[in-house]
């Protein structure tokens, strides 16, 4: 069976773990108690105020119906109306998912950059200072809170040096009329990776930590593995063997820890768009959390849950493509 | 059991790959290896720490609804009071900052040795409370997933077929939604965004799924082994090989596992309260004094310090622990 095949199986498979997905959302946020429709007119509405609140919000059908409007409507893209600010919920997440999706990829990106190095270099000097201090780097990024961190940036970098901002992102294509302290493309371009500096970091810690971890474990088991001994009795040099015969081998727990991390990773980016203000999927869900604002809760977990499926069959798919042993079986 | 024919080996537990067996050869583990005797006294400070605030501020509590009790002054945050002031009291208006500046020493004594936080509380007294939240929804919450979680993944391992499918089915439909939305999710539905219980459980449920697995691949081993094959054949129940030989042979892995976890928990548990969820004002706890530290970031630097440096204490010393206990007690599990 084909790679393609594969990849089409893994998007199959995951169909009922969505359609479970919604049918949990829907329950939960059916189950709020407090009345939202109370929320949005305050403590005494008059009940032809209700009335048509609840006609326009479809609050006044059975729940069965409910469910089933939702389902068709999610299936047509459409995750209903906020409550709270009165717009479609679709068009608040599309406003606000690129921001969560760039601080995320951008913090695995730093993530993977500087922890791939930071095993490799662990493990060949296994028992060195150097290793040493590698491992209590790795020790401190996974035991320390990413929102913690995000704070001690604000304050160090932020408002003690001046070097980086700490506010909202800016997205890379936007207009340079909007962004402050940019005229040109460029201009915008350089306040996107500035705003963006402080928050990765912050994120990326973690993910950082745990992907030096896993590398410096795997590095550290095939550079004793029986092959690297004969290829070092064959005279391959030392650096060849780190680059060629262990480095390959060893990549692939690495993508595993990649996936399993997603789901902190999008923890953490919840707490990191709180301490630096982005206006991200984080807050927007907090947001509806607040206000009893329940398609708004509804909606950005669906798009969280189906984001995170989605994120886990692509590294399964990586890991299947790089795996010359993998079959791609029935059984799988 | 095992521990008979091993018990030559009690003074060079773990050498050779072969776990520690028993708690006394554990413990002789620990001692050598330094980074995890570190982290277990770490866990025990803290531990002790938050059993003091533990009966202070809930047993006292408790207590003082009884006349007998009430008579004797004994109240929440009795201790605190009697000793120093109450982590709750507001003692001060403004900021005062920490140690080594002109303000910490109040009437020739050392007042306020951290500072005082944004309604003039004491830091160090609400640090040393806040480590009873952390502490206690973080073992707590473990306990549910570990116990919760072993449950599922014995049964589903030993009996095998549909019903492995269908635990194991049940369980990854958690898998799907990220742990921390899916609690926000619950805790927003119970409308128990102040309740610790609520915290304790949700975070629990979350690791269901890790601890079933892990015990599931466990029970799969196990039940292959040729002394339980013989235990069959000798005649023995279902449940008593379960108890017999399963359990023993999976609790090693569960408590290098949860120990590991307890780390992870207390960092959610800090992650929720500084969203807001899971204790309100006045409860110290340390998730929640960041947040307040936010609001004055520039007046109080150190007041953003000390909580974060108390999570990465707490979670450095499980997490030294964990790694410990895994090399002594499952040699094959060590990195």
């Amino acid at each position: 069976m084909g790679l393609t095949r594969y990849a089409i199986r893994r998007l199959l498979q995951a169909v009922p773990v969505l359609v479970g997905l919604l049918t949990l959302t829907f329950v939960l946020a059916n189950a709020i108690p407090g009345n939202p429709v109370e929320v949005m007119l305050g403590p005494s509405p008059s009940l032809e105020e209700v009335a048509r609140i609840e006609a326009r919000y479809g609050l006044d059908q059975p729940l069965a119906a409910r469910y089933v409007t939702y389902l068709a409507g999610v299936l047509q893209g459409d995750l209903g109306t906020s409550l709270y600010f009165d717009v479609p919920v679709t068009q608040k997440i599309a406003e606000r998912l690129p921001k969560t999706l760039l601080l995320v990829v951008a913090s695995y990106a730093v993530a993977l950059v500087t922890a791939v190095p930071l095993g490799i270099v662990s493990a060949k000097r296994h028992n060195t200072a150097t290793d040493h201090v590698a491992r209590v780097v790795s020790l401190l990024g996974v035991s320390t809170p990413s929102f913690w961190i995000g704070l001690l940036l604000v304050l160090v970098f932020a408002y003690g040096l001046g070097w980086f901002p700490a506010t909202d992102l800016v997205m890379p294509w936007a207009d340079p009329a909007t962004v402050a302290g940019a005229t040109t493309r460029l201009g915008v371009l350089v306040q996107a990776v500035t705003h963006l500096v402080l928050p990765t970091v912050a994120l990326g810690t973690l993910q950082m930590a745990s992907i030096a971890r896993i590398e410096r474990a795997e590095m550290l088991d095939a550079l004793s593995a029986d092959y690297v001994t004969l290829a070092r009795a064959y005279g391959v040099s030392e650096r060849r063997i780190l680059t060629r015969h262990a480095f390959r081998n060893a990549q692939l727990p690495v993508i595993t820890v990649i996936g399993l991390q997603l789901s902190s990773a999008i923890a953490g980016a919840v707490l990191i768009e709180v301490v630096f203000g982005i206006t991200g999927m984080g807050t927007l869900i907090l947001t509806g959390i607040y206000n009893l604002d329940y398609p708004l809760i509804l909606g950005t977990t669906v798009v969280f849950g189906t984001a995170f499926v989605l994120g886990t069959i692509l590294t399964d798919v990586a890991y299947a493509w790089l795996d010359p042993r993998i079959t791609y079986g029935e059984g799988a | 059991m095992a521990g008979d024919g091993l018990s030559r080996n009690l003074d060079e537990p773990g050498v050779g790959g072969r776990p520690a067996v028993g708690w006394r050869a554990t413990l002789a583990y620990l001692r050598r290896d330094r980074s995890a005797f570190a982290g277990l006294i770490v866990v025990c400070v803290v531990t002790g720490v938050a059993t003091v605030a533990f009966v202070d501020a809930v047993v006292f509590a408790y207590l003082s609804r009884f006349q007998v009790f009430a008579s004797l002054g004994v109240e929440q945050y009795w201790l605190a009071r009697t000793v120093w002031i109450s982590p709750t009291a507001e003692v001060a208006p403004e900021l005062l900052p920490p140690v080594g500046l002109e303000n910490a020493f109040g009437q020739g004594q050392l007042a306020h040795p951290l500072g005082t936080d944004d309604r003039g509380r004491d830091v160090l007294l609400r640090l040393f409370y806040g480590s009873r939240i952390a502490l206690q929804v973080g073992v707590a919450a473990t306990l549910v997933g570990a116990i919760g979680g072993s449950v599922v993944g014995a049964v589903a391992g030993y009996y095998g077929g549909w019903v492995d499918d269908v635990c194991m089915r049940a369980v990854e439909v958690l898998y799907a939604v990220p742990f921390l939305v899916l609690v926000l999710a619950l805790l927003s539905v119970l409308q128990a965004r102040d309740s610790l219980l609520v915290v304790m459980v949700t975070v629990g449920v979350v690791t269901v799924p890790e601890f079933a697995r892990l015990i599931r691949s466990r029970v799969l081993s196990v039940r292959e082994a040729v002394y339980v094959e013989a235990a069959r054949v000798a005649g023995l129940s279902n449940l008593a090989i379960v108890r017999r030989h399963v359990v023993p042979n999976s609790v090693a892995p569960v408590v290098v596992q949860g120990t590991l976890r307890v780390g992870t928990a207390i960092l959610v548990v800090a992650g929720l309260s500084f969203l807001g969820f899971g204790v309100a004002e006045p409860t110290p706890s340390w998730g929640a004094m960041l947040a307040t530290s936010r609001d004055v970031l520039l007046q109080n630097v150190w007041f953003s310090v000390w909580p974060g440096l108390a999570i990465l204490v707490t979670v450095v010393g499980f997490n030294l622990l964990g790694d410990g206990l895994r090399d002594a007690l499952d040699p094959r599990l060590s990195d």
